[in-house]
């Protein structure tokens, strides 16, 4: 270990890390205050002098690539905790054994009560309900909403509704690519409102959108108003109220309202994405607060989303995507199943803007009720839908040739068709394939109102993940 | 952020550069990873519209102060 002195504004950055790394809830600071403090100066002189957080309690070894792997939390620590409970110098523990700073649970007066199940989260205590609501919106734990603070008994209560352990690592969380533990996911649920039986919706969509193909980092971060859209399909989505009927965007549904609101948190609290932070969204959208529908299975003529992405029928599942706000189409007027697919893709193609031809990314199109009973009448599959939006919603090269076109806004495939001297009749689609339409029927069975979500770019594409029923 | 922790921790010295409008971005996400070395080298901000010439005229103008801040943060 060193006996260099760290500089006191080293040591202050190593203590903050060390904590904030212990607040992701998979691990904890050691209980012994001593050794804690003695790895944060090994780590800080090694900062001072080395540049890095070296490991204190290891020789290091001369090749700067070998000893990478041992800047903190160094490579071995996982297998390190998980075989012997603690991370080689000791300063990480695994959780139940130490000292638990992060998101905590909130109790009034006296710490948690008796009888209930040992939390990982620290505890904060509080004088009352009122003073933890207090707590919460000046640790910016909330949404700028009301939240339900998460006591020792709400959170036990929580966990009763999944049959993973508390201190299971579900995902690691982007941006700052923090492992949630199911405990850490049950205390965001509490804080949203959920009840124990939505537990496993969110623990569902927490691994949808961390998994690698969503790109949740740079939604997080994004200065477009896109951000995750969670579809919940299959009878689940019955079972526990969610709406996919009238007002399915909407508020009114506990269970949409809840879920989506949880997921936030956890991208939040969790993540690090706090608006004005790493998130920097120009204007953001309502669905930020939560973004959270069903699908209308009962009044669809196709088969549900998570079956036409794989799973079987009787499971179910959340699909998440990235997604705008709803914007409306209107056809109030077409009879056959092609007026009404031209006329909503030519509504479709302003968006973006009505240069982006075509769009990058995926788009979901949120079909009627009303509406999609005009396509079943006329026999036509989700397929049939996508072909025909990507055949036919197309403009010529030309539109972009005339001395009033904008050509820096135009999209790269344009501008490459532009520069080649392409053939001025050449069609440029609105979409880049079928495959990026994701269709799904929601709200009401009144209307003629469908609407399309648009979506954000190509290196995020949806993801579904089955929903782990309680036993 | 998360590229030049990773690059630093390899030995490779860096300069992280963001437009001004992302430098708060862009520290907090440093001090979410414990990685406050350098403040962040600002650039005029937007980037978004420029065509490629431009950007090149920008970068240009920016490696001066950069290259700076790279040799004066040798030990």
């Amino acid at each position: 270990m060193s006996a260099r002195q760290p500089r006191p504004e080293t040591l202050e950055r190593v203590r903050r890390f060390a904590t904030a790394y212990a607040a992701t809830g998979a691990y904890e600071l050691n209980a012994d205050a001593v050794l804690v403090d003695t790895t944060i100066h090994g780590l800080a002189a090694n900062l001072d002098a080395l540049g890095q957080m070296y490991c204190p309690c290891y020789v290091l070894p001369q090749a700067e690539a070998e000893r990478a792997s041992l800047a903190c939390p160094c490579a071995p620590h996982h297998d390190d905790i998980r075989r012997d409970g603690q991370c080689h110098c000791g300063l990480f523990v695994a959780p139940g054994t130490g000292v638990k700073p992060g998101l905590p649970v909130l109790a009034e007066g006296g710490g948690a009560p008796a009888g209930l199940p040992a939390l990982a989260s620290r505890t904060v205590e509080v004088a009352d309900e009122d003073a933890a609501r207090a707590r919460i919106e000046e640790e910016r734990w909330g949404d700028g909403l009301p939240a339900v603070p998460p006591t020792p008994a709400r959170v036990a209560r929580m966990l009763s509704g999944t049959t993973l352990p508390p201190g299971q690592v579900v995902a690691s969380v982007a941006p700052n690519h923090a492992p949630v533990t199911v405990e850490k996911i049950a205390v965001n649920a509490v804080l949203a409102g959920c009840d124990p039986e939505h537990l496993p919706v969110v623990i569902a969509g927490v691994r949808a959108m961390c998994a690698e193909p969503f790109n949740l980092h740079g939604l997080a971060a994004t200065t477009h108003w896109a951000c995750p859209l969670f579809v919940v399909s299959g009878p689940i989505a019955r079972e526990l109220g969610f709406n996919g009927g009238v007002g399915a965007f909407g508020n009114g549904t506990r269970a949409n309202a809840v879920v989506g609101r949880a997921l936030r948190l956890v991208m939040m609290n969790v993540g690090g994405a706090r608006p004005g932070g790493i998130t920097r969204t120009t204007q953001g959208h309502p669905g930020r607060y939560t973004y959270c529908i069903a699908e209308n299975e009962a009044e669809s003529p196709w088969e549900p989303l998570h079956v036409e992405r794989g799973l079987p029928r009787d499971c179910s599942a959340v699909t998440v995507v990235a997604a705008e706000a709803p914007h409306g189409l209107v056809d109030q007027g077409s009879r056959t199943a092609e007026e009404l697919a031209l006329s909503l893709g030519w509504s479709m193609a302003a968006m973006w803007s009505h240069q982006t031809f075509p769009v990058a990314a995926q788009t979901v199109l949120a079909v009627s009720p009303e509406h999609a009973r005009v396509f079943g009448r006329d026999g036509w599959s989700k397929d049939r839908l996508r072909r025909v939006l990507f055949e036919r919603i197309r403009r010529p090269l030309r539109s972009w040739q005339g001395p009033e076109a904008n050509r820096r806004e135009a999209s790269p495939l344009v501008r490459d068709l532009l520069a080649r001297g392409a053939d001025p009749e050449t069609l440029v689609p609105k979409f880049p394939s079928p495959e990026s339409i994701l269709v799904v029927v929601v709200g009401g069975t009144a209307g003629l109102f469908s609407s399309v979500l648009p979506g954000w770019i190509p290196t995020s594409t949806a993801v579904t993940e089955p929903i782990a029923h309680r036993a | 952020m998360h590229d030049a922790k990773a690059l630093e921790s390899l030995g490779i010295p860096l300069v992280a550069v963001a437009t001004t409008e992302f430098v708060e971005a862009g520290r907090a996400q440093a001090r979410a990873l414990a990685f406050e070395g350098d403040d962040v080298f600002p650039v005029p901000h937007p980037i978004q519209p420029l065509a490629a010439d431009e950007v090149a005229a920008l970068a240009r103008s920016a490696l001066p102060g950069m290259v700076a801040r790279l040799v004066g943060r040798q030990p």
